[in-house]
């Protein structure tokens, strides 16, 4: 086995798993129940599927410039997908379309969790 | 013609162009050579071309930086962000295709420790890929971060999460404050030792 087939292996295993994980992401979007849960499915599979599959096919092309636009194109996801997904949002949210049930500001700032931990 | 007067004209001319960064250009130039996939005479003017018309057709505002980075903490702040990708990405999956009622979750305030615009960002941008959070609002006058925390019932759970953004802010404040320890120190920061302008703004949090 050569140092190509390995990467070639490699690189076929990140790009199965980075599909997997898109096809999570996409369940998720279908699957949860409002509109921030999905942004969660939106953001964060989809991140990592996008990426692993930027390097699955990176290992498997191996030429110089083509990997600099692989890292471009990863680098701008990781930029936009949680300003896009912010964005979103914040749009639902002062829109009110999160139910009141789901809003719990919780603690104020500054207080002491004084209770156990577990 | 002497050094002082050439430097004179030189900056005669310069107030003449509009301003454009040198390292704009330079980016910019890059990503378009990249974008094109081969490097050659071609691409490289076009793209200084393109670059050049794009710094002058919609220039930013300056932006002040006062950032001091630090090698250890960056390398800190990159590698427990690549595991915290993973991480949430493995737990969202899971939770979005595991059997049985589906994850909901809470919207929840924190308060951020810093007033720098960028770090802000920065930790927000961040909190949106690891575990359990994304941003919903921010507002940077009373460093208030507004978040979304899936998969949280209990108080105990909110709070675990408010801590883990914390963390997470440290994490970017260590790698890139020049001072991180102004802020972070809870001593310090309640002695108004951080300067006069953000005293002034309350936080006024819903009941």
């Amino acid at each position: 086995m050569t140092v190509v087939d390995v990467l070639d292996v490699l690189g076929l295993v990140c790009l199965l798993l980075g599909a997997l994980l898109c096809l999570a992401a996409a369940i998720g979007l279908l699957r949860f129940p409002d509109l921030l849960t999905r942004m969660h499915a939106g953001t964060k599979p989809q991140v990592l599927g996008v990426l692993l599959v930027i390097l699955g096919v990176g290992l498997r092309s191996r030429s110089g410039l083509d990997i600099g636009m692989l890292v471009l194109i990863g680098l701008f996801q990781l930029l936009t997908i949680p300003a896009g997904s912010h964005m979103v949002g914040r749009a639902g949210f002062r829109t009110g379309q999160i139910a009141p049930a789901h809003i719990h500001l919780g603690q104020r700032d500054g207080e002491v969790d004084d209770r156990p931990e577990g | 013609m002497t050094g002082a007067d050439r430097q004179r004209g030189r900056r005669g001319v310069r107030r003449l162009l509009p301003p454009v960064s040198p390292w704009g250009l330079l980016w910019l130039t890059v990503v378009w050579v990249l974008l094109w996939g081969s490097l050659n005479v071609l691409n490289l003017l076009g793209g200084l071309l393109v670059a050049l018309l794009v710094l002058v057709l919609f220039p930013l505002p300056r932006v002040d930086l006062h950032l001091r980075v630090r090698p250890l903490g960056l390398l800190v702040l990159l590698g427990r962000f690549l595991v915290d990708l993973v991480r949430a990405s493995v737990e969202v999956a899971w939770l979005s295709v595991r059997p049985g009622p589906v994850a909901t979750g809470v919207v929840m305030d924190l308060q951020l420790a810093t007033d720098d615009p960028l770090l802000q960002t920065l930790t927000a941008e961040m909190v949106s890929l690891v575990p359990g959070s994304v941003v919903v609002e921010l507002d940077p006058g009373s460093r208030v971060l507004t978040l979304h925390a899936l998969n949280v019932r209990t108080r105990h759970q909110a709070e675990q999460v408010r801590h883990k953004v914390r963390a997470q802010e440290a994490r970017v404040l260590r790698a890139l404050h020049p001072d991180p320890a102004s802020v972070l120190d809870p001593r310090r920061h309640r002695n108004g030792s951080r300067g006069a302008g953000p005293e002034t703004t309350t936080t006024q949090e819903a009941p």
